[in-house]
Formats: structure tokens, sequence, C-alpha cells
């Protein structure tokens, strides 16, 4: 069963939510009542297909070994090539599991949710390279991993902020506030994915009309599914993030009015927050301060450029080893590089002023920018 | 002009109000939701992320 897909999820999950209800009032939080509902609900995910059950289970293991080996190594050293073995070895499930499509093999490895706890992990490996992370309790990192309302997609919470989360019990007020929001957020989600979404899936892209290959159906098919990903899964965050407060945790926000952008990098900024988060702090500021450290490239715009593609390039395999989702990635690549370049020329040549006309019209371009950026995305082009 | 804005302001500050406009919105969405499925324990389709 996908979370939050059917109603009969929504009726299972309400019924166990009661007690924690009840004791978050009484400002208390049982940790063997949190792991029985995280067991029932993860049985439910993935029992109905063994595959994917025990593929869980071994990918559970093996990246709890992994970083629990790595937590006992890095108390004593902290060699570069141990920790570029560690994170490929913690990435080694995900990229088989992308690989196997190409060679149309049977994917036997891949579970519902495997990109967001590889991201979960490689995270934690990372924190304990930088230090930023001390130790790390295979109960914590597990309770991290198997949170089941932001299992299958994320958002991508920090272990540090989950863990504070955790250890703290709200107070009755605090608690009241937490499913008052969260109560809102579940509406929030029946409204985007039950409804919205709903209405542009099947009473416009599933249309004959916008089936068919003419030119004003790809055109109108652009608009369409650009507004159809957002409700899916803005819907689908809600949800998982609306959960994650009625259990007292603060899980962090996806998407922050994606469509009122005034530029491309603003776009980053509220589209899928913490999946462009993590690339932006594990990826193209670790590449940029790795090469700043080297002075293999003087030139500091060269590098941030680089850091850029390398991004954008990488965000777009994850989505799958497919031309649309590489051509995607790279077209965001490219729009992000020519908005840096036109930043940094538009303030010594102040060609673009900063008003009501200008930030109308900015919105409007990055807006069909965008969702021609999603209409490669859906493959639909090539 | 604007003594009638802070006055529609106000009126919709009102702890009540605010209650009855957020259950007219739930009871909005529950509508919706009948009207679109029924009764039925409709199995929506998957997410799109969940591809991924």
């Amino acid at each position: 069963m996908i979370p939050y897909s059917s109603f009969y999820f929504f009726f299972i999950l309400g019924i166990l939510l009661i007690p924690i209800i009840v004791l978050g009032y009484k400002e208390k939080r049982s940790i063997i009542y949190y792991s029985f509902v995280h067991l029932v609900i993860l049985l439910l995910v993935f029992v109905s297909d063994i595959h994917q059950l025990l593929s869980f289970i071994v990918y559970i293991v093996w990246q709890s070994i992994l970083v629990q080996w790595y937590v006992s190594y890095r108390k004593e050293k902290n060699e570069s090539y141990v920790f570029y073995i560690a994170i490929l070895l913690s990435i080694m499930p995900l990229f088989v599991t992308k690989m196997l499509p190409l060679f149309e093999l049977t994917n036997l490895i891949g579970f519902l949710g495997i990109s967001y706890l590889t991201f979960k992990s490689v995270q934690m490996l990372i924190d304990l390279r930088d230090g930023a992370l001390k130790t790390l309790a295979l109960k914590e990192q597990l309770a991290f991993l198997l949170f089941f309302p932001t299992i299958s997609s994320g958002p991508i919470d920090r272990f540090k902020r989950f863990k504070k989360d955790m250890e703290t019990i709200p107070t009755k007020e605090e608690y009241r506030l937490l499913l008052y929001q969260g109560i809102n957020k579940i509406f929030l989600g029946f409204l985007y994915k039950f409804i919205i979404a709903y209405v542009i899936n099947d009473r416009v892209i599933e249309t004959p009309f916008i089936q068919g290959h003419t030119p004003l159906a790809t055109f109108i098919y652009m608009y369409a599914y650009s507004l159809y990903l957002f409700f899916d899964f803005a819907g689908y965050s809600a949800f998982a993030i609306g959960v994650s407060y009625m259990m007292g945790i603060k899980t962090p926000e996806n998407f922050n009015l994606p469509f009122i952008s005034r530029n491309i990098k603003d776009f980053w900024n509220r589209w899928h927050m913490s999946l462009s988060f993590w690339f932006r702090d594990y990826v193209y500021m670790r590449f940029v301060l790795f090469m700043t450290k080297k002075k293999w490239i003087k030139n500091r715009y060269a590098v941030s450029y680089m850091g850029y593609f390398l991004l954008f390039l990488l965000m777009g395999i994850w989505h799958g080893i497919a031309l649309h989702y590489i051509v995607y990635g790279l077209y965001h690549a490219a729009l992000i590089i020519s908005f840096d370049y036109f930043e940094r020329k538009n303030k010594q040549l102040q060609f673009w002023k900063k008003n009501k006309i200008t930030a109308i019209i900015s919105i409007i371009i990055t807006f069909h920018a965008v969702c021609f950026g999603f209409l490669i995305f859906s493959g639909r082009l090539f | 002009m604007g003594v009638f804005i802070k006055k529609v302001k106000a009126f919709f500050g009102l702890p009540y109000v605010h209650w009855i406009a957020r259950m007219m919105y739930y009871l909005l969405i529950l509508l919706g939701l009948l009207m679109i499925y029924g009764f039925k324990m409709t199995n929506s389709s998957a997410y799109i992320y969940n591809e991924f």
C-alpha cells in the first residue's frame, strides 16, 4: 500500500494516531507505541510485495552496519578514501536500482522510498565526516531512517533537527498548535492531491485532445502537467508534514508558493526545498569548497558554474537514467548559470531595475521557463 | 474606504468568525471529496515522486 494514496490508509492511520494525540495532550510520548505504529505502517506499505519487503529489510541492515561502522571508525581516524568508499557503498543500492532498467532487468533491489533513505544515510555519513555529528546510536539512526510519515518521498529532514524534536516533548499548548497545524496540512493535502490534482489529470491531461500530439495540445499539456505535478507532490508533502506534526515532529516544508518565484534561484528555494537544499549543501557547497581548496581553477564564477552543472546533472540523473531527465537537469543548470550571469551584469549596468512592473514580468518569465522545464521532465518531447 | 477595510479585517480577526471560516473550509473539502469519490474506499493513483 502506498502511503497517503487511499482513504483506507487514512482510516487506519487515524485510528493509530488517536493514542499519540491523547498522549500529546498529556505532555507524554510512548516510544513503545511509536515503534508499534511504525511497525504496523511499514508492514502495510511493504507486505503486499515480498521482494520489496526483503529489499527494504536488507537495505536497512546494510545502511545500519555501514553507518555504525563509520561512527566507530571516525572516532579514531578520518581518512578521505575511507569516507569516499563509505559514501559509494551507501549509494550503491540506489545506483543499482537506477541502472537495472537500462539493462531491462527485473528490479528486485528497489523499494518504495529507497532514494529518500539514501539521502538520509549519505547525510549522516557526511555529517560524521565533517564532525557535525560526533556520535550516532543505532536506535537514533533507525528512528531517523524509518520515520514513516516521510519514508516514501520525503521531505528530507536533517538528523540534528529531527533528534532535537524526538528528545523534546511539546507542552500541552505547543502540541495543541502542532495538532491544529497538522490537521490543516492534512486537509490541504486532500484539497491538493485528491481534488485539484485529480481534476487537472482527469479533466485536462487524460482527455483525448491533450493526449493527441498537436502543438496546441502540447502547449496546454505543459501548463496542466506543471500544475498537476505541483498539486500532486505538494499534496503528498502536506500529508507527510501534517502527520509528522501530529506526532510532535516538525518535518521541514517542501514547497513555498513556487509559481510566484521571481527568478530561477528563487524557484529552487521554493520548489522541493528539502531536496534542493540537500543538493546545495551536500553536492554544490562541497564541490565549491573542494575546488577552492585545491585551487585548480582560480575563477570563482567558473567553479560556481561547474558546481551548478554538477548539482543539476546529478539531480536529473537521480530522477532516472533517461534522456528527458538528464536534459531537464541540464536545462535548469543552463537557466541558473544564465541568471547568475544576468544578475552580475545587472549589478554593474542596472538595466533591469527593481520595481512592481519588473517583478510581475520576472514572475511571468520564470513561470514559463519552469513550465517548459516540466514539459521536458514529463518525457513528452522525447 | 480605509475604515471599511479595517472593519472587515477586524471582523475576520474575531475568533468565532475564524473558527466558522475554518470549519467551512474543511466542510467544503470533505464535500469535494464526497462529490468526486462518493463513499467508496477509492485507491487514488500513486504519487509521481513515489517513482523516484
